[in-house]
């Protein structure tokens, strides 16, 4: 199995096999273009830690993948969501940087588990909750929120105020 | 470019120029905003909710007509769908531009190999940015909005302070400018938040990965994520892609969800009429004009009219600029019992259509259905229970090469010499002669014997003689369906 180094922003350098980092179509994609001799492929978007927390996701799911003997299809898919619930217990800066690396590095089953994640974190609050949740600001003014709501109204149906009726 | 305090990396390979969005000020007072006045205050409008497959009706609550969104809506929305097209990909762009910033470049947009080249460009683009807003930084105006609506006491404690909250906050997630930081404090919680309101990255994630989130959640928490803040909002309305409103505000629909692929607007906003003292009539409020409105929806690749018994499809109403819908490939006119043969003329000019569904269109003859000739490519034609189609109207439908499935159940009219005609359509797999009294064994005996066709008749009154020629035919045929 050939291995290759993905190099972080910060210089750091993750020796992982070639079959992982192809998880991530970015790299994939890179390894492709570059020479075939190169074993150095630099990402200038992803950090050290956050490249790490990726690359752990990749290794995982690969060995997953490659233990197709030695357990049946269901006992892998419970126990590969079993590790990726544990996994995406981050907090929300860690996600954040998760889901942008994601999305940069374009691996598509982890987009779609921190999408989850963040999916879990917004379910069951009030917007004011999300917000701190996020840290994000408030920013729009008293009307222009009355706006928003009001539009809600005619696109969207209020499942609540509907069971109330 | 010392005032930045946070620059990631991963969002300058998404900075892409675009203009900033004009400030959506309401202005003048509320009462003057333009407001479709109701064409009858009397009329209650019933959200309408009826499951297809079961038929049956829910019925919630009864509602007021709701008013037009003011003007500002319209302001962000243009910008909205001008971003779209501006950014391409990734949405993450728009922290990253400051208030009163305009930048223009010639860089080419969408993906890009991540070059030496374009890391220096967008470090320009930063540089020009910052120093723009330098000269813009003047004393931040105290939030003007004697807020009425209920607000968290923090929150308002916060817009105290010195920092500007209007439509730029948005804007100045990731560059934030010196001197904002250093507002009066007014306590410990505020300073917290004070923090992280220039910290957090959040309200800059790209479009796909908040939709791919949204995903994840039931629908109307669409609306929770839209008054998170000004940024998803705008987002939320740009992704829809699947909508099925309760009521419709006529052209808004169109300008606010551009992007918009299939539109459900089956049994919407019924209207209960009293039409004489022991009447009552419950019509849909979806009318021609209405449909005409929705026109500048040109990606709309499905739609469903079902239901709507205000449609009539007259040549010169606004139905026929349906013909716009240029990659329409559903459509569904079920149930629309006023539409007129003329409607079907402007159904039979969408080039793309596969799929047309015009069950109990009562009103149609077969002059309809010579009209719908030139639709080639439809795959999958369903006409069931209109009383007025005769065997001149089926043997229209020979010309369509592409045909694959017919459903003509409960056509009264229609005898075997009219689906004989259906012989020649080289591309047919299943025919549907459900319940139609005029059609008897000896027809399907003569023209589809031997073809790997599927008939279904269920219903169909079955003879001594018609069971005597099943068990003779049923090794060619392919499937024969007896559901009752």
């Amino acid at each position: 199995m050939r291995s290759i180094i993905l190099r972080s922003c910060d210089g750091a350098d993750h020796v992982v096999a070639q079959e992982a980092a192809c998880l991530s179509k970015t790299v994939q994609s890179l390894l492709e273009e570059l020479e075939e001799s190169t074993l150095v492929v630099p990402l200038p978007n992803v950090c050290d830690c956050t490249l790490r927390k990726v690359l752990q996701y990749c290794t995982q799911h690969t060995a997953l993948q490659r233990r197709v003997t030695d357990i049946s299809d269901e006992l892998r898919t419970r126990e590969m969501e079993a590790w990726d619930k544990r996994y995406i217990m981050v907090s929300t800066d860690e996600l954040y940087h998760l889901v942008m690396a994601a999305h940069y590095l374009n691996v598509p089953g982890l987009l779609e588990l921190c999408c989850e994640g963040i999916a879990n974190l917004i379910r069951g609050k009030s917007p004011e909750h999300v917000r701190q949740c996020f840290g994000l600001v408030k920013n729009f003014e008293a009307p222009e929120e009355e706006n928003i709501r009001r539009t809600n109204l005619w696109a969207l149906v209020d499942e609540k105020e509907q069971a109330k009726k | 470019m010392d005032n930045i305090t946070a620059l990631r990396t991963s969002s300058v390979d998404a900075l892409l120029p675009f203009p900033r969005p004009q400030q959506a000020h309401s202005e003048g007072d509320p009462s003057s905003k333009p407001c479709s006045p109701p064409d009858s205050p009397a009329h209650l409008t019933i959200p309408f909710h009826r499951s297809a497959k079961t038929g049956k009706g829910r019925c919630f609550g009864v509602s007021e007509a709701e008013p037009s969104p003011s003007a500002s809506s319209d302001v962000e929305e243009d910008t909205g769908a001008q971003y779209r097209q501006l950014r391409g990909k990734c949405a993450s762009s728009c922290i990253l531009l400051l208030p009163g910033t305009s930048v223009t470049s010639s860089q080419p947009l969408g993906p890009l190999p991540y070059t030496a080249a374009r890391m220096q460009a967008c470090l320009q683009l930063l540089e020009h940015a910052a120093s723009a807003n330098a000269e813009l930084s003047k004393p931040a105006e105290p939030a003007t909005d004697n807020t009425s609506s209920p607000q968290p006491q923090s929150d308002s404690a916060c817009r105290s302070d010195s920092q500007p909250v209007g439509a730029s906050a948005a804007l100045e997630t990731a560059i934030v400018p010196a001197q904002h930081k250093g507002g009066v404090l007014c306590c410990d919680a505020s300073s917290k938040e004070e923090e992280e309101r220039t910290a957090s990255p959040w309200a800059e994630v790209p479009d796909d990965i908040l939709r791919s989130v949204c995903g994840h959640m039931p629908p109307s928490y669409v609306r929770v994520v839209r008054l998170v803040c000004r940024g998803w909002a705008a987002a939320a309305g740009r992704l829809m892609q699947r909508l099925k409103p309760e009521a419709l505000e006529g052209p808004r629909l169109a300008q606010r969800f551009p992007h918009l692929c299939a539109l459900d607007l089956s049994h919407c906003l019924h209207t209960v009429t009293f039409h004489t003292q022991t009447a009552l009539q419950l019509r849909s409020n979806v009318t021609d004009e209405l449909v005409g409105q929705l026109a500048p929806l040109t990606n709309l690749r499905e739609l469903s009219l079902r239901g709507c018994t205000g449609l009539t499809g007259a040549p010169d109403s606004g139905f026929a600029r349906i013909a716009a819908f240029a990659r329409l490939e559903c459509l569904d006119i079920s149930n629309c019992k006023l539409l007129q043969d003329d409607a079907l003329k402007v159904v039979g000019q969408l080039p793309g259509l596969r799929q047309l569904r015009a069950v109990g269109c009562t009103a149609l003859t077969d002059a309809a259905l010579h009209k719908l000739a030139a639709l080639q490519d439809l795959v999958q034609l369903d006409l069931g229970c209109n009383a007025l189609i005769t065997d001149a109207g089926i043997a229209a439908l020979a010309n369509m090469q592409g045909l694959e499935q017919v459903n003509l159940v409960s056509l009264a009219q229609v005898t075997n010499a009219g689906v004989a005609a259906l012989d020649a359509l080289p591309n047919l797999k299943r025919i549907t002669v459900s319940r139609c009294a005029r059609i008897c064994e000896s027809g399907m005996q003569e023209h589809f014997a031997g073809k790997h066709l599927r008939v279904s008749m269920c219903g169909t009154p079955l003879r001594r003689s018609m069971c005597a020629w099943m068990s003779s035919v049923l090794a060619d045929l392919d499937n024969l369906l007896f559901e009752r």
